[in-house]
């Protein structure tokens, strides 16, 4: 696993939607519409092709060519890497090729995916920083079934303790227009912090779950104290 | 019946609820361009406790609270649950050190504030303060 608590890599790395992200931010983004989806996702990839973050995008697999058509709008190049170990460069996934990998989602098994990704992207690639965001659209077809909303909060929780071990930052994109408070609710609580159409919304006490340990959050806290 | 505004808020909850309840708190620093945002949120709030018409009169509520104190500039802007009620606060300025939010206790509400005007049939109780509006919801929790 790689560790990436070196202090000089707290500094600004990204933006999305005007907000500053660093090193092991992991953010909800809260968006309105396909637009404003394409335009935030496009606007954190493309930034990402600039600095030679690996970049992985998590998007229906029908929306991935319109992202890679707005990334080059901005870049003027395209964000395809055909070179493993090249800088610079998006994959693009469809959610069957990892939150729904076996046709449903749970949060164990998704979280061992990015272990197992992060090892093949940092250990294995020897990539210095990436990126990740994941509209999780694909969730809107799940919320009715029993327990998942709930499995969905432990995972978003549990993947705060993923990003604080790992030199990335992760956007996690759901649609305003698609979820209700059911969803929205404990989604916002998962989140250390929430872009919320242009709010940036803290939330104090993203620390308080039952879904983190002690350890945890001794760590977690001991991370957000380093990184202030 | 609403608890007084000084009450010890969340002081139930030091590290971690209980019964396994994670409390919600959102805090914002906020501009006039984002009230639509407050309102999503705090109905998405209001619709886990109550029913759909009585969490828009809060969101409502809630919206024509913060439209009245950001048009003196930049406000922050907090949502939280306490037992037995949610909570919006927005105050112009940033909060002060000393009475900054705290995990453990939660003092945002001006005990200085001019008693609750309740909104005929809802409960839902706001209160003006210098610079500053808090408006409650009863709910049935806590």
């Amino acid at each position: 696993m790689t560790s990436a608590d070196d202090s000089s890599r707290f500094e600004q790395v990204a933006t999305i939607g005007g907000l500053p992200v660093r090193t092991h931010d992991h953010l909800c983004v809260l968006y309105r519409g396909q637009c404003q989806r394409d335009d935030l996702m496009a606007e954190f990839l493309s930034g990402g092709l600039r600095t030679g973050d690996r970049c992985y995008c998590m998007i229906a697999s029908d929306k991935h060519q319109r992202i890679a058509d707005a990334v080059s709008a901005r870049t003027g190049r395209v964000p395809d890497g055909a070179v493993p170990g090249a800088a610079g460069r998006i994959d693009f996934v469809a959610p069957e090729g990892s939150h729904l990998g076996r046709g449903d989602f749970v949060s164990d098994r998704m979280l061992q995916f990015w272990d197992d990704w992060a090892i093949a992207t940092f250990d294995r690639d020897g990539v210095a920083h990436a990126r990740i965001i994941a509209d999780m659209s694909w969730a809107k077809a799940l919320v009715d079934d029993d327990g998942f909303v709930m499995d969905l909060a432990r995972y978003e929780t549990r993947f705060t303790v993923w990003a604080s071990r790992h030199p990335q930052v992760t956007a996690c994109m759901y649609d305003l227009d698609r979820f209700d408070g059911d969803v929205i609710v404990p989604i916002v609580r998962a989140h250390p912090k929430v872009w919320m159409n242009g709010v940036v919304l803290t939330n104090p006490y993203h620390l308080r779950s039952e879904y983190l340990s002690d350890a945890e959050t001794r760590e977690l806290t001991g991370h957000a104290a380093a990184t202030r | 019946m609403p608890r007084q505004p000084d009450d010890g808020l969340h002081v139930a909850y030091p590290g971690g609820a209980p019964g396994g309840h994670q409390p919600f708190w959102a805090h914002a620093r906020i501009d006039g361009t984002a009230l639509d945002v407050l309102v999503v949120l705090a109905r998405a709030l209001a619709t886990r406790w109550v029913v759909d018409d009585l969490a828009d009169r809060f969101a409502r509520s809630v919206a024509t609270a913060a439209a009245t104190v950001v048009t003196a500039g930049e406000c922050t802007f907090d949502l939280w649950e306490e037992p037995g009620r949610l909570v919006c606060h927005v105050a112009h300025g940033a909060v002060a050190a000393a009475t900054a939010p705290q995990p453990d206790r939660l003092r945002l509400v001006d005990p200085t504030a001019t008693p609750g005007g309740r909104e005929p049939g809802t409960g839902i109780v706001v209160e003006h303060g210098p610079g500053r509006v808090t408006v409650m919801l009863p709910v049935p929790f806590g």
